[in-house]
């Protein structure tokens, strides 16, 4: 199992206040599928994503397990982290161009990771990364390379995110609304990468949206996610049909769909 | 005669360093009756946030007419009385709730100030109820009366924006993207009140968005913008049945449903780019 | 499935110590009463000469000694409070009229006035304040209030440079946007909405900015050019005690000098307390 979240809980801990985010969340994913976290907003959906990262210091109370690959995230000392997050998981988030820093070029970007962290020579790095620019469907990938971020096009920029995810040939992939903020015909072309690669690789991938028709057209498991907790898990191929949670019926009936016929 | 007509409106953006003037609004024409709500469909850089700021009176055109109501609308009202009858005459919603509103300001405050500046009410007395009633419209009460946006959720702030926007009884409402930062159960709960609102007051409406499905629920025509131009125009259901455009097929293509397939979508925009390079297809 | 022995994350409080805080401003208290009603509870008079004490260090009678001239210092040091505060805040009064006026109307019209103010403010920047000062000083005579007119001169271009980029912020939200439909014109917006928007920011930068007048009149008066004998402001006190130094007297100097950086130093920690619960809420 690339992903298992066991009870994850967690509080975010102030001076004076405790407000509680997840309530004991189980999830898993396992290599080749695409498992959906559908929620609103302040669900808490991002906040799994980051926790199963690690990405929370002292400002956190977690209890509970969340296993990547079988290793423990929860309580993992800053070693462990950065074994998982460089060899195991890859994060693509809604805004690539958050993701990369803008003072520098795309191609020292990527390879600055791939040099430093994974002991590639520059040259190996470099093709490895010409290599998945093409495959992301950028074109000119060496062009790319010598570029900044703020030459290229929100869409192009998700791609070489993804890209960059990818260059560090993790198992599973946490993509938390990563194609929120792009196009839809943007967004068909990202998702049809996504797909791919998942199918080349034998990739698992935890897609987090908004989107319950993306989500539903999709994902081959999706967990409802309402104010931390899971209300309910769909499986294809029934998916939202067998929907039996009046939250999950509620959101779904909101969520307006393209309709071709007068159908009333 | 229409409530709005636009003809050969025209923006070209001069880009400096960017290499090239960049074609905002190309050649566009459309109307809106009174009472309708027409949808304006369209992806990043397709120029409809410019179309509708140029209707509001933000924005300014480098040619066309528009004539909303009788009133000549292309430039940006410089007087203070040009502005109050533009204001009085189209009305925008804004698409960020929370930055579209003025964070120090108590939202019935706001409203009352509103009715004060343009004369629908006569004293402070009268403006608050006035204000009070524009906020039970939008199914809001006395405590989000007090309240500062910040104290209110995303939707309870959009429609303090739709209060405001009603507040001086236009005749058009642009929404630019009004619904698109809110929750899925929200954004249809004000897609119902909008619908509600046009029932009642007949009110016209250009809805701005990227998303055909939401532009289904509340307009009857759309129409679809790529690259400044509208390249298809019509009766929303019969766009959506059989679209003429090839970029109209692509949009509807891709927007994610039952048994969508996005690699058929990437084949699609490809070759789609591809025609779209040869002259004479816009 | 492991139950009991989940894993555990904790978290570590950091309490953060407002100790500092509390004695800064009960200082600033006390010196406030000492501008406020120093003359009345001096011990001594400012200008009470006493030839047989000159020099001589703290007793009963003075404490904290006397002057080259017997004049006891500590009271000098209490009546000449409100003379050195008053300074600095009408200072920054003037220069904040004056800059924020410069800084709104830059960013709200942009274009060339922008560009026209900025190269002005650059001028301005590029002449050491002081030696400015010195010129108008040498121009219209010395003097506390033409040290005070001067340096607000001085510093009005540094506060137009802030206040235009706190302006430009806020003017990209959407909400000046709002107003602009509603009718509002730009006088109305800039005073009604967006000085009011931006004032915890300036609040925070001009409590920071107040030790820096508060020393730069100081030295002004230390230099001559500011207060002028038999005034006990401050940086005059810290002149006519510098004669002192060499034959061993320190307290003349050290005295007014300590009571500056005091008050500078406290004025930060107070300061930058209140500006950061200011932005929090704003």
């Amino acid at each position: 199992m690339l992903l298992r979240a066991t009870q994850l809980s967690l509080e975010f801990v102030s001076e004076n206040d405790r407000v509680s985010i997840l309530k004991g969340i189980d999830l898993c994913v396992a290599p080749g599928e695409l498992v959906g976290l559908v929620g609103e907003s302040g669900s808490g959906k991002s906040t799994t994503a980051r926790a199963a990262l690690g990405l929370y210091g002292d400002e956190a109370d977690i209890t509970g397990s969340v296993r990547i690959d079988d290793i423990e995230v929860v309580g993992a000392d800053a070693r462990t982290l950065r074994d998982i997050r460089a060899n195991h998981v890859a994060l693509v988030q809604q805004d690539p161009r958050g993701a990369l820093n803008p003072v520098r070029r795309i191609g020292d970007s990527l390879a600055e990771r791939l040099v430093k962290v994974h002991g590639l020579r520059r040259d190996e790095a470099d093709r490895r990364i010409v290599a998945l620019l093409t495959a992301v469907g950028l074109s000119n990938p060496e062009l790319r390379m010598r570029q900044y971020p703020h030459e290229l096009s929100g869409g192009m920029l998700q791609r070489v995110v993804i890209a960059a995810a990818l260059s560090t040939n993790p198992k599973l992939l946490l993509a938390d609304e990563a194609t929120s903020a792009l196009d839809v015909t943007t967004q068909a072309e990202i998702i049809a990468i996504f797909q791919r690669e998942m199918r080349d690789r034998n990739l698992g991938m935890l897609f987090i949206t908004h989107d319950l028709h993306l989500a539903g057209a999709i994902c081959d498991r999706i967990y409802v996610l309402r104010r931390g907790v899971v209300v309910e898990t769909l499986q294809r191929p029934g998916l939202f049909r067998e929907a039996r949670h009046e939250y999950t019926r509620a959101l779904i009936d909101a969520a307006p769909v393209l309709r071709k016929e007068v159908a009333r | 005669m229409s409530l709005l007509e636009v003809e050969n409106l025209h923006r070209v953006f001069s880009a400096r360093g960017r290499g090239g003037a960049v074609t905002a609004v190309d050649h566009v024409n459309f109307t809106i009756e009174a009472g309708e709500a027409v949808g304006l469909v369209g992806e990043s850089g397709s120029g409809k946030s410019t179309i509708a700021r140029i209707l509001a009176g933000l924005e300014r055109a480098d040619s066309g007419t528009i004539r909303l109501d009788g009133l000549d609308c292309l430039r940006v009202p410089r007087t203070s009385t040009n502005r109050m009858t533009r204001a009085q005459t189209v009305q925008m919603v804004f698409q960020d709730p929370n930055g579209s509103l003025d964070r120090r300001v108590p939202v019935g405050t706001m409203l009352q100030r509103t009715l004060l500046m343009h004369g629908r009410a006569l004293s402070k007395v009268q403006a608050r109820a006035g204000a009070m009633q524009l906020l039970e419209r939008v199914r809001l009460t006395e405590r989000e009366f007090r309240a500062k946006p910040h104290e209110l959720s995303g939707g309870q702030r959009q429609r303090v924006a739709i209060a405001r926007a009603l507040a001086v009884e236009p005749k058009l409402v642009v929404l630019d993207e009004a619904v698109s930062a809110l929750d899925v159960s929200v954004q249809a709960q004000v897609l119902e009140l909008l619908a509600e609102i046009q029932r009642d007051s007949g009110v016209s409406y250009l809805f701005v968005s990227h998303d055909l499905a939401v532009i289904q629920e509340l307009c009857t025509r759309v129409l679809v913008l790529f690259r400044g131009a509208i390249v298809e125009q019509g009766e929303t259901l019969q766009v959506l049945q059989a679209p003429q455009h090839p970029y109209s097929q692509l949009l509807i293509a891709s927007t994610p449903g039952e048994g969508w397939d996005p690699e058929r979508v990437v084949r699609d925009r490809m070759t789609f780019t591809q025609r779209m390079t040869l002259p004479g297809l816009l | 499935m492991t139950a009991l022995l989940t894993p555990h994350k904790r978290v570590k409080r950091r309490r953060t110590s407002a100790v500092g805080y509390w004695i800064s401003l009960g200082f600033l208290v006390l010196v406030v009463f000492a501008a406020a009603v120093g003359p009345l509870v001096a011990p001594h008079d400012a200008t009470e000469i006493d030839f047989k004490a000159i020099w001589s260090g703290p007793s009963g009678r003075h404490w904290f000694g006397t002057d080259q001239l017997g004049r006891d210092l500590f009271s000098r040091l209490v009546i000449g409070t409100g003379e050195t505060l008053i300074g600095p805040i009408v200072l920054l009064a003037l220069a904040t009229l004056i800059g924020v006026t410069l800084g709104v109307f830059a960013a709200w019209c942009g274009g060339w006035i922008d560009t026209v103010l900025a190269r002005i403010t650059d001028v301005m920047f590029a002449f050491p304040g002081l030696l400015f000062v010195v010129l108008v000083i040498a121009v219209f005579g010395k003097g506390p209030i033409t040290a005070v007119i001067a340096l607000a001169l001085a510093y009005a271009p540094v506060i137009a440079k802030y206040t235009r980029s706190l302006a430009l912020s806020e003017i990209a939200r959407p909400y000046v946007d709002a107003y602009r439909v509603q009718g509002m014109g730009g006088v109305g917006i800039c005073v009604r909405a967006i000085v009011p928007n931006l004032t915890p920011a300036l609040l925070g930068y001009l409590v920071v900015l107040f030790g820096e007048t508060l020393m730069s009149l100081a030295t002004l008066s230390y230099l001559g050019f500011g207060a002028q004998p038999p005034s006990s402001e401050w940086g005059l006190m810290v002149q006519e005690g510098q004669a002192g130094i060499i034959q061993g007297h320190f307290l003349p100097t050290l005295v007014p000098g300590a009571a500056i950086a005091l008050v500078v130093i406290a004025v930060n920690i107070v300061g930058v307390r209140v500006a950061d619960r200011l932005l929090a809420k704003g």
